[in-house]
Parts: C-alpha cells; structure tokens; sequence
C-alpha cells in the first residue's frame, strides 16, 4: 500500500481506538494496512538481520589476515580451521541473537561475543578445531552451567538460554 | 630511559601488597568500555612488568618486547594481588594462582602468572581445566584497567 494511502486512512477518531476499530471491522482497509505494517517491519527486521549477518561473516574471513603474534606475547593467528568453523556456525547456527562481532582469540582462534543487557557470552573457535563458551556477566560472574558440547544446538541454546533468562 | 636490564640481579620472589602489573593491549580487544577474556590466553604462563622494576612505559619499550614494534599498543595495568587466587574446578580439585619474578636479560621487571594443582607436591606449572582457566581469563579481564591508552 502507497504511503499515500496509509496517510489518508486515519481510524484514531474520539472513542475509535486501534483495537477496537480492528476488532469490529476486520475487513476494513486499516486491517489491510495492520498488515502490510506488519509484513513491512518484519521484512525490514529480516533484512537488517541478514545485513548484519554478511558483516559477522566478512569480520570473520578478514581475521586470516591477521598474522602470528599479534598480541606481541605470541598469540596464533586465527587458523583456516577455526575460521571456517566460526562462518559455518554463522551461517548454520539458526542463532536468536546475533554475536555483537567476530574477532582473533589470543588463545589462538576465532572468538564470537555476544551481549543483551548485562549478561556476556563468549564463543571460541580454537585452531585446534574444539569449541570454548564462556557464559559470563559484567560482575565478572562466570556461569558453570555449561559443559562442552560439539553439539551446535546445544551450544545456541545454552547462549540464548544464559542472555535471555 | 630503556627498562632495567637483568645484570647480575636475581629474582625477587616476593611481591609487594601495592605493586603492580602491566602488559601490553590492542584497543579491538575493549567491548563497550570492558576488556573481554579474549584478550588473555593461558595456553602458557602470560607475562607481565613488575611496578617495583617497571613504568608502564617500559611495557612499550623494544627490549620488554623481544624487539618486536608496539606502536599500535597500549598498556593495561592491575595490583599483582589480584592474580593471588585459587579457584576451584567443576570436579572440585583446587588450582593456585601466583606471580613469578621470571627476569629477562633485557626486561629485569619480567614476570609471569603460574598456576599450580593443589594436589601437586612439585609445584609445578599446569594448564588448568577449561573452567578453571576461564574463571581466571575472565577475573584478571575485569581486574585490568588502561595505564596508557592504546591509539
């Protein structure tokens, strides 16, 4: 629907609110507009979710890059291996909540963190090819909650469970 | 002024209440103002400056370095007390954590964090169980706070 037309429908007379206006004349034009509202900002959120998917996943392949030693205490280089797993993960993971970045771990590898309010977590993909998370809050609270897993489901769960609880 | 160089001194195994450490940070490794366990590794002994031997600056200094460019580097600091720590693993086996005065012939202020099982008569150093490990990552990330602001 043009903007036009949405502009023109106005159901917010005295005494007609949204719900009420939607309850009783389902098959008003404002119910087409509801829709295309909602169709609208879900498409935009999927977009913006895909958008910001294709940066996690291009901050990821830029860390083969980064050479040895870059902390200047000896640190490895994110290895093809721990690379190619934290994409696969990106891509596969079905994830809720996206990581807030990808960046080089000093324990060698890819790490993933993520953040809603003030719970953390962070996923290492180790050149050696295992999996670390940590679950963990900004009091410095680590969370023991998990054990390892090479399970990806549980490792998205266990992150969602922990940032959304 | 280049850093103390070790000459003929020995190691000070004793470390002061108010002493510091100091080590060398990336600014990419900050997340919203918090330093995040990412940037420390344990995979071996991490290294730091002693404050009794050391400025913050020496951190940045070639011969504290092993030579290597720091420009893109800053230094973060904290009180050696808050290594001095034990921390129990998820089967309930105890792992101390210490400072060792670890001299180097360029850097006299050189030491390390070693960590030790409880159950170890040897005292020698061991890499921790995972939780073990990150338990300490994530207590010397909160404990760590900038000296010298990484550009």
């Amino acid at each position: 629907m043009a903007t036009a037309e949405v502009l023109r429908f106005s159901p917010f007379g005295p005494g007609n609110s949204l719900r009420s206006y939607s309850a009783t004349r389902s098959a008003s034009p404002l119910r087409v507009v509801e829709k295309e509202m909602l169709r609208s900002t879900a498409n935009s959120q999927y977009l913006r979710r895909v958008q910001r998917l294709e940066v996690l996943i291009e901050q990821t392949k830029l860390l083969s890059q980064i050479g040895a030693n870059w902390d200047s205490y000896g640190a490895e280089a994110p290895n093809i291996t721990s690379i190619t797993s934290a994409v696969n993960f990106l891509i596969t993971g079905k994830l809720d909540l996206l990581p807030i970045r990808a960046i080089q771990s000093a324990e060698g590898g890819v790490a993933l963190s993520f953040a809603a309010g003030e719970k953390r977590a962070l996923l290492e993909f180790l050149n050696s090819g295992t999996v670390d998370l940590m679950l963990y809050d900004n009091l410095g609270n680590l969370s023991p909650e998990f054990s390892e897993s090479d399970d990806i489901e549980k490792v998205v769960s266990a992150i969602h469970f922990h940032l959304t609880r | 002024m280049p850093p103390q160089h070790t000459l003929h001194s020995a190691e000070v195994a004793r470390f002061g209440q108010d002493e510091s450490l100091y080590r060398r940070y990336l600014a990419s490794h900050f997340l919203e103002g918090v330093l995040e366990p990412s940037a420390i590794r344990f995979n071996e002994p991490p290294s730091f400056l002693r404050s009794a031997f050391s400025e913050p600056q020496d951190a940045l200094h070639p011969d504290c370095a092993e030579g290597k460019p720091t420009s893109q580097f800053g230094v973060l600091k904290m009180l050696a007390s808050a290594v001095e720590h034990q921390e129990r693993a998820l089967d309930g086996s105890l792992f101390d954590f210490s400072n060792v005065h670890r001299p180097l012939p360029t850097c006299y202020a050189h030491s390390e964090v070693h960590c030790v099982s409880e159950s170890d008569p040897n005292r020698q150093h061991v890499d921790p169980p995972k939780h073990v490990k990150n338990a300490f990552r994530l207590r010397i990330a909160r404990a760590l706070s900038i000296a010298i602001s990484a550009p």
